[in-house]
C-alpha cells in the first residue's frame, strides 16, 4: 500500500513537470480590501478553462498558466469578485484585495464556495460562516463557535449547554483543536458552558471530520483548524460587546500601514462582581461572626502581531491566555476563636506561536513555526483555626497539566495548476503532569508542635512526538482529482517508542458541472488520552500519554459521498462513513472520579469502537435568508473485554440528529436568527431492578435459616452497559439583532432566548428518594430524577464597532 | 440602575437553578427473574436461597422481602437426581441429610410459577492445606478516637497447586463463651497490609480474595491484620475471657471468585449510588436468572487469646 502511494506521487510529479513547458506562474496573496486581512480558501482561477487554485491557510496562492492573454478571476464568498485580464509573459506577482459585499449595495454574487466544494478532493469538511455567526441566537449573549459547530451534521454536543464535540462517534479527546496551528487542550470555560474562543478575534474556522489530509495528525476523529485575525493593516478599529455575564473588546490596527498590524482582544465575565452586593448584604446581617465571599470568573486575551518584511517574507507572533477561577473564602469569629477556610479552583491555557512565512520562489511557499502551549489545573484548600491554646493550619493543593514545546516546518509546492504538494515535519516535546498533591499541616498546642509538609502523586512524564507528512493533490484529466498522502508519526515515552504510518487518500470525480462524487480513506493515530468519566468538561480531566501498557489509539475511516450545486444557491451534500477505532480507553467498572488518586493506568481498560452513519446537509450562504439543514443518522459502539464481551452503544450514540439553522436579513437595521435542534437521547447505564446479595461468610443469609428475619443487602442489577436512553433532546433558540449606524460607528442590540419553548432536556439522571411521597411501609419512594438546566434563558447584549 | 441590577440578578439566579423532574414512567418494566444464592461446602448441609428480582424503585422494607418459598428446587449430583430441597422459610431450601463432596459436580434447578426456570452447576474445589500459621500482636492508635487497639498481624502459608487455576478466599470467625457456657459466634473482619494491597483482587466484606496469577505452583505467604476487641480501654470493664478465632483458607470456585470481585467493585464504588462511578455488572452463573451458585472447601487455622481484666493478654 505504501509503495503504491509513493509510486503514484512520483508518477504524478513526473507528468506535471513534463507538462509545464512554456508556462508562467502568477503568485500573491488575497486580502480583504478594508482590513488587509488574508482570505483563506479564496478561489483563483482561469476564467476560460476554469482551472485554478485556492489560497492556502496564509492567503497565498500560486497559479501556473500558459503564456499569452489570460483572464483570472478572484472570488471568495461574501466578497465582490475581481477579474483581471492581462498578457502573461513572465512569472508575475499579483496581490489582490477583495471588497466585502456587506459594504456594497448591488452585487452579483457567484456561488464560488459551492464550486470550490465541487472542485476540491477534500470531503467531510465544513467551513464555518464567520460572517453569519453573530446573527445566530446565542447562549447568555456570548457568541460561541463551538456551539455553532455542534449544529453541523456529524457533530454532536455533550450534555445540555456544554461545548464538547463528539464527531462521528469519537470522544471529546479525539479532536485536534488548533489555534493558529497550536493545539489547545482544554477548550472550555465555566465547566464547558462556554468555549475559550473569542469570536471577535477569529478569522476562519474549519472542521474536518474525515478524509483527513496527510498534513493533519495526532487525533482520531476531527481537526478543528481555527485561525486568528491578523489585525487591520490599514486603519484602527475597535469593537466590543456587553452581555449578561461577560464583556469583551477588540482593538486592531496598523503599526506601520500595509506593513505591520496588530490585534488584541480581551473578554471577562462578571458574575463575581454582580454577586458582591448580595454577599455584602448577607455578611452585614451576619455581623462579625461570619463572613463569606465567593465567586467565579473567566477571562481570556488574544493577541497577534504581524510584520510584512517583503512580498516574500512575513512574521507572525500570536498568543492566547485564558483562565478560569472559582473561589470561596469563609471567615468566622467568636470571643476566643478565629477561623477561616479558603477554596480555590483555577485552570487555563496559554498558547504562543511565532510563525515565519517565506515564499522561496513562485512555486514554493513555506511556513516555519515555533510554539509553546500549556494547560494547567490547580485546586487549593486551606483551613486555619486559632484559639488562645492552640493554632492549626492545613493547606492542600492539587496540580495537573500538560506543557508542549513544538517546532514545525510546512511547505506548499505548486509545480503546476493541476498539482499541489504539501510536505512538512514537526516535533512536540510534551511534559505531562498527571496530578501532584501538596499537603501542609501545622498544629501548635502548648509546647507541642506537629508539622507535616509533604508532596505525593504521579511523577511528571516527558514524551517526544514527531510527525512528517507528504501530500499530493492532483488532477487526472478533467474529471478526476486525487489527494494522496502519507503521515508518519512516532512517540517516545519512558523508553518505549511507538510509530505509525498512516496512508490517506481522497478522490473526487466530477459527474457533471453541478455534481461531484467523492470518496476517502484515512488512518489516524493518537498518542495521548483524556481521562474523563463525566460528560461535563470538568477542568480536572487529565491528559495522559500512552505508556508501555496503554497503547496508542488508532482509527480507520472510509467515506463516500457527493456534493451538488443547486441553482448556484444551495450546497447539498450527502456522505456515508464507517470508522473503526482500536485501543480506545475507558474507565474500568467501578472506577470513580472520586477515587481518581489511584494510578490512572490501573483504572482504565482498552477496547474497540465502531461508528457508521450518513450525513445530509443543505446549506445556503448567500442572500437574505441563509443557513442550513443538517441530518445525521448514525450508530456508535464500544466493546471492552473487562466490561462486556458484547458491543454496547457508546454514550454518545445518537440515532437521529437534526439541526436547522436560519438567519434572515430583513434590512440593514434588523436581522433574525433561529436554530432548532433534535437529537436522540444519550445512552446511559441504569439499574432496572435489584436482588438480594449473597452473604459471603456462611453461604446463608444472616440468621434467616434460623427463623429470624435476615439482614439483607441489595445489589442494583445492571444487565448491560448503556441500557437506557435518556429522553430525546430538542431545543429552539431565537434571536434578533438591531443595528444602527452612529456618528462614531455602529452599534447592535441583540436580544433573544435560548431554549425558547422551555424544554426540560436531560443534563443528569440519577436514582434518588422522593421525600414528598412515601410507601405503605413509611419509606420514602425511590424515583428516577432528571436534572435539567437552562429552561429558557433570555439574553440581551450590546455591541459596538468603530 | 437598581432595576437593571435586579433584572440581571434574577436572570442569573434563574439560570443557575435547574429543574428536577421525575421520570419513572420512562423506565420500562423488566421481566422479573429468579435469584439463587448458595455456596456449598463439604462441612455444611446442602442449602440454597431463592428469591426474585424486583423493581429498582420497590420498597426495601422487611414487609416486602422478595423470598420465594413455594418453588420446586431439585438437586443433581453428577447429573443424577438426588432430591428435592425442602423449604424452611425466608427462601431457604435445604437437604438436611446431604453434605456435598469435593470434586463432584452439583446442579440445582429451580422452577416457580410462570418465572423462567433457572439452573446452575458447581464443582467444589480441592482444599489447600495451611502449612504454617502465626500471629504477632501490635498496638495501634485509632486515628479518630485516639484509643489504643490491639491489632494482630497474621501469617498463613500454603502451597499453590501448580498448572491449574486456583482461587482463594480468607475469612475469619470468632467465638466468645459467656459465664453460662453459651457460645456466641461472630464474623470478624480481616484486612490486607498496605504493601500487599494490590496482591488481592477483592477486599470483600472483611474477607480477602485472590487468584494464583502471581503465585502459580509456589509456596505462598498471606499476611493480613485483624483486631480482637475494638478498643483496648474497654478491656478494663470486662472480665477475663478467651476469644476463639478460626481462620478459613477457602479454595473457591472461579464463578464465586468472579462474583466476589464484581460485588466488591460494586460496593467499593458506592453501591450504585456514586454518580461519578462507572457502573458494575455483577457476575452471575445462574442461567435465566441472577445470583451465584458457588462452592468452596477450606482448611482452618485456630487461635485462642485470653484477656484479663488488667488490660493485658495472657
Amino acid at each position: 500500500m505504501r509503495k503504491l502511494f509513493i509510486l503514484a506521487i512520483l508518477f504524478a510529479v513526473a507528468l506535471q513537470v513534463e507538462a509545464q513547458k512554456q508556462k508562467f506562474t502568477i503568485t500573491g496573496f488575497v486580502e480583504d480590501a478594508s482590513s488587509g486581512e488574508k482570505l483563506l480558501g479564496a478561489n483563483v482561477y482561469n476564467a476560460e478553462t476554469y482551472k485554478g487554485c485556492v489560497t492556502n491557510n496564509y492567503g497565498f496562492y500560486s497559479l501556473t498558466q500558459s503564456a499569452g492573454k489570460i483572464t483570472v478571476k478572484y472570488s471568495f464568498v461574501g466578497y465582490q469578485q475581481q477579474v483581471l485580464t492581462f498578457e502573461l509573459t513572465s512569472d508575475t506577482t499579483i496581490n489582490i484585495e477583495l471588497v466585502s459585499t456587506i459594504e456594497l449595495e448591488e452585487v452579483e454574487i457567484k456561488a464560488s464556495s459551492i464550486n470550490q466544494k465541487l472542485e476540491s478532493s477534500q470531503m467531510s469538511t465544513v467551513d464555518l460562516p464567520m460572517k453569519s455567526l453573530k446573527t445566530l441566537p446565542v447562549f447568555f449573549g456570548e457568541v460561541d463557535i463551538m456551539k455553532t459547530i455542534q449544529l453541523l451534521p456529524g457533530v454532536q454536543s455533550g450534555t445540555e449547554g456544554t461545548s464538547g464535540l463528539y464527531v462521528r462517534g469519537g470522544g471529546p479527546d479525539e479532536n485536534l483543536i488548533l489555534l493558529d496551528g497550536v493545539p489547545v487542550y482544554n477548550a472550555n470555560h465555566l465547566f464547558g458552558f462556554f468555549s475559550v474562543f473569542n469570536s471577535d478575534a477569529l478569522n476562519s474556522v474549519t472542521l474536518v471530520k474525515g478524509g483527513f489530509p496527510a498534513r493533519y495528525g495526532g487525533r482520531l476523529s476531527s481537526v478543528l483548524d481555527i485561525r486568528m485575525k491578523e489585525g487591520n493593516s490599514k486603519e484602527f478599529h475597535v469593537q466590543g460587546s456587553v452581555g449578561l455575564i461577560a464583556a469583551k473588546v477588540t482593538v486592531e490596527g496598523p503599526i506601520v500601514k500595509d506593513k505591520s498590524s496588530f490585534i488584541i482582544s480581551a473578554r471577562r465575565t462578571y458574575i463575581d462582581v454582580l454577586s458582591y452586593p448580595a454577599q455584602m448584604i448577607a455578611n452585614a446581617k451576619m455581623g462579625k461572626s461570619s463572613h463569606f465571599y465567593g465567586g467565579y470568573y473567566f477571562y481570556d486575551l488574544n493577541g497577534k502581531i504581524n510584520w510584512k518584511h517583503s512580498d516574500r517574507s512575513r512574521l507572525y507572533l500570536s498568543a492566547y491566555l485564558g483562565n478560569d477561577k472559582a473561589y470561596a473564602n469563609n471567615k468566622y469569629e467568636s470571643n476566643d476563636y478565629k477561623g477561616q477556610d479558603n477554596f480555590k479552583l483555577r485552570w487555563g491555557n496559554i498558547t504562543t506561536s511565532l510563525r515565519w512565512n517565506y515564499v522561496f520562489n513562485k512555486k514554493l511557499f513555506a511556513n516555519f513555526r515555533g510554539s509553546y502551549s500549556r494547560y494547567n489545573f490547580k485546586m487549593g484548600e486551606s483551613f486555619e483555626d486559632t484559639t488562645p491554646s492552640y493554632t492549626e493550619n492545613l493547606k492542600f493543593e492539587y496540580f495537573s497539566g500538560i506543557d508542549d514545546l513544538a517546532a514545525s516546518a510546512d511547505f506548499d509546492f505548486v509545480p503546476t495548476t493541476n498539482q499541489y504538494i504539501r510536505f512538512g515535519v514537526s516535533n512536540i516535546y510534551h511534559t505531562f503532569n498527571p496530578g501532584v498533591n501538596a499537603y501542609k499541616f501545622n498544629n501548635a498546642e502548648g509546647s507541642e508542635t506537629t508539622t507535616v509538609d509533604t508532596t505525593f502523586g504521579n511523577n511528571k512524564i516527558y514524551a517526544n512526538e514527531i510527525d512528517a507528512y507528504v501530500e499530493d493533490d492532483f488532477t487526472i484529466g478533467s474529471l478526476i482529482k486525487l489527494n494522496l498522502g502519507l503521515h508518519a508519526s512516532g512517540f517516545y515515552v519512558k523508553n518505549t517508542f511507538y510509530k505509525s504510518l498512516q496512508p490517506r487518500a481522497a478522490l473526487r470525480v466530477s459527474a457533471s458541472e453541478k455534481l461531484s462524487l467523492k470518496a476517502s480513506y484515512a488512518t489516524m493515530a493518537q498518542y495521548i488520552h483524556l481521562l474523563s468519566n463525566t460528560s461535563i468538561g470538568l477542568p480536572t480531566d487529565l491528559w495522559v500519554p500512552v505508556t508501555d501498557t496503554i497503547k496508542p489509539m488508532t482509527s480507520q475511516q472510509v467515506a463516500l459521498g457527493g456534493v451538488y450545486n443547486l441553482n448556484d444557491m444551495f450546497e447539498i451534500s450527502l456522505e456515508g462513513y464507517y470508522k473503526w477505532m482500536d485501543d480506545v480507553i475507558t474507565y474500568k467498572p467501578g472506577a470513580s472520579y472520586l477515587t481518581s488518586d489511584n494510578n490512572w493506568q490501573e483504572m482504565v481498560t482498552i477496547g474497540k469502537g465502531w461508528s457508521y452513519g450518513a450525513e445530509f446537509l443543505i446549506r445556503k450562504d448567500l442572500g437574505r435568508l441563509t443557513g442550513w439543514i443538517g441530518y445525521t443518522l448514525s450508530w456508535s459502539w464500544r466493546q471492552f473485554d473487562e466490561i462486556s464481551k458484547e458491543k454496547y452503544p457508546y454514550h454518545y450514540d445518537r440515532r437521529h440528529d437534526i439541526s436547522i439553522v436560519a438567519t434572515y436579513k430583513l434590512n440593514d437595521k434588523i436581522d433574525f436568527g433561529a436554530t432548532w435542534v433534535f437529537g436522540t437521547g444519550a445512552a446511559i447505564t441504569l439499574p432496572y431492578d435489584k436482588y438480594i446479595e449473597m452473604d459471603n461468610y456462611t453461604g446463608f443469609l444472616g440468621d434467616g435459616h434460623n427463623g429470624t428475619v435476615p439482614y439483607i443487602n441489595y445489589l442494583s442489577n445492571v444487565e448491560e452497559r448503556n441500557n437506557y436512553r435518556t429522553p430525546n433532546y430538542h431545543r429552539l433558540d431565537l434571536g434578533v439583532n438591531f443595528h444602527k449606524k452612529k456618528k462614531w460607528g455602529e452599534r447592535t442590540w441583540s436580544v433573544g432566548i435560548y431554549n425558547a419553548y422551555f424544554r426540560q432536556n436531560y443534563f443528569f439522571i440519577f436514582i434518588d428518594y422522593d421525600y414528598e411521597h412515601y410507601t405503605g411501609t413509611g419509606q420514602p419512594e425511590k424515583v428516577l430524577k432528571q436534572v435539567s438546566l437552562f429552561p429558557g434563558i433570555p439574553y440581551v447584549s450590546y455591541s459596538f464597532k468603530f | 440602575m437598581n432595576r437593571l441590577l435586579n433584572l440581571v440578578l434574577a436572570v442569573v439566579l434563574f439560570s443557575l437553578f435547574g429543574c428536577v423532574k421525575i421520570l419513572n414512567d420512562e423506565l420500562e418494566t423488566k421481566e422479573t427473574k429468579l435469584v439463587l444464592n448458595a455456596t456449598i461446602a463439604p462441612d455444611s448441609v446442602f442449602a440454597v436461597n431463592l428469591s426474585h428480582t424486583f423493581n429498582i424503585f420497590a420498597d426495601e422494607s422487611n414487609k416486602n422481602l422478595p423470598f420465594v418459598n413455594d418453588a420446586k428446587v431439585k438437586l443433581f449430583e453428577n447429573e443424577t437426581y438426588v432430591a428435592d430441597l425442602v423449604n424452611i422459610g425466608y427462601g431457604y431450601y435445604i437437604n438436611p441429610d446431604y453434605y456435598p463432596q469435593t470434586g463432584k459436580e452439583y446442579r440445582v434447578e429451580a422452577s416457580y410459577k410462570n418465572y423462567k426456570s433457572i439452573n446452575s452447576t458447581a464443582v467444589i474445589p480441592t482444599p489447600v492445606e495451611i502449612t504454617d500459621f502465626d500471629t504477632t500482636q501490635i498496638f495501634s492508635t485509632d486515628p479518630y478516637s485516639g484509643g489504643k487497639n490491639i491489632e494482630y498481624i497474621g501469617i498463613i502459608k500454603y502451597n499453590d497447586p501448580p498448572n491449574i487455576k486456583n482461587f482463594y478466599q480468607l475469612s475469619c470467625r470468632l467465638s466468645v463463651t459467656d459465664e453460662d457456657g453459651k457460645t456466641y459466634w461472630n464474623e470478624q473482619s480481616i484486612w490486607s497490609l498496605e504493601n500487599d494491597y494490590q496482591f488481592f483482587d477483592a477486599h470483600y466484606k472483611g474477607t480477602l480474595a485472590w487468584d494464583d496469577k502471581y503465585i502459580d505452583g509456589k509456596e505462598t505467604t498471606i499476611r493480613f491484620s485483624f483486631y480482637s476487641i475494638y478498643n483496648y480501654k474497654e478491656l478494663r470493664v470486662r472480665n477475663t475471657q478467651t476469644i476463639h478465632f478460626e481462620f478459613y483458607l477457602k479454595s473457591i470456585t472461579e464463578d464465586y471468585f468472579t462474583y466476589i470481585k464484581t460485588a466488591n467493585l460494586f460496593w467499593e464504588s458506592g453501591g450504585g449510588e456514586d454518580p461519578f462511578a462507572e457502573p458494575v455488572v455483577i457476575y452471575s452463573n445462574i442461567e435465566n436468572g441472577y445470583g451465584i451458585f458457588g462452592g468452596y472447601a477450606s482448611d482452618t487455622a485456630v487461635l485462642n487469646i485470653t484477656f484479663n481484666y488488667e488490660g493485658g493478654v495472657k
